[in-house]
């Protein structure tokens, strides 16, 4: 559900428009979908319904998708500020992860790892933590940990 | 003060758990003994049951979405808010909510 390849850092973003472009076209890469513009689409359709900017320079933006092939979560830090993403705190979005979730087979346990990674993000800790790690490995076992425990 | 609720949104994945968490530790620490149900993608969590239904004194929805089983709350005050604003400022949500009710 993450793996180091899902994770990227420091990528060259302007506008929220780019990065659920870029989320989608890795989605592609990884596997993860078979049709990158569908995805996208769903991507878009959410962020419709309502901002999924957080706090803290968080978001998390998510599609229930039919495109998705498997449940998984993308992290990416962005070098930039990104445009046009809402927030609850008016903070600038530089971090986010992107939940993937196929519609009909999500499956229970991804579901609940998701409802404990979303709530995590509560805590301004976990934020800090978060944005603090450089390493790709480290920062999958450390957002795996805390969706295992809390 | 017994305060329940539900919480509900468009994919039921993330804003879901994060408004019902938001709100149940808010509730700690103010002082409130706070019971939020999620009706998200994985169904309804952490229910209410009609006991705790019948027990309380406010009711709060945190979503525009359609709500299951509303009829637990037959008679209650029920308040409806915005469930982001739950995510951003829980503690104020349920200090309003309470001071609406005690008016």
């Amino acid at each position: 559900m993450l793996k180091e390849e899902y994770i990227f850092f420091d990528e060259d973003l302007a506008t929220k428009e780019d990065a659920l472009k870029f989320i989608s076209h890795q989605a592609a890469n990884l596997g993860l979908t078979d049709n990158e513009i569908g995805l996208l689409g769903d991507f878009q359709k959410r962020e419709e319904e309502f901002s999924t900017g957080l706090q803290g320079g968080f978001a998390i933006p998510h599609a229930k998708s039919d495109y998705a092939k498997k449940a998984a979560i993308l992290y990416v830090s962005s070098k930039h500020e990104l445009e046009g993403w809402e927030t609850l705190d008016e903070t600038a979005v530089t971090h986010l992860f992107a939940l993937i979730v196929p519609k009909t087979s999500a499956g229970e346990e991804h579901l609940m790892m998701i409802s404990k990674l979303a709530t995590s993000l509560l805590e301004d800790e976990f934020k800090d933590n978060l944005k603090s790690i450089s390493d790709k490995e480290q920062l999958k076992e450390y957002i795996l940990k805390n969706m295992e425990e809390n | 003060m017994k305060i329940v609720g539900i919480s509900a949104c468009p994919a039921g994945l993330a804003h879901t758990p994060m408004a019902a968490k938001a709100l149940e530790k808010a509730g700690k620490k103010l002082g409130y003994d706070v019971k939020m149900e999620q009706q998200g993608s994985m169904g309804q969590v952490n229910a209410i049951t009609p006991e705790e239904a019948k027990e309380a004194d406010l009711v709060i929805i945190a979503s525009d979405q359609k709500i299951m089983d509303m009829e637990r709350f037959a008679n209650k005050k029920v308040i409806r808010v915005d469930i982001n604003i739950c995510i951003k400022a829980p503690e104020a949500v349920l200090q309003k909510c309470v001071a609406a009710v005690n008016k």
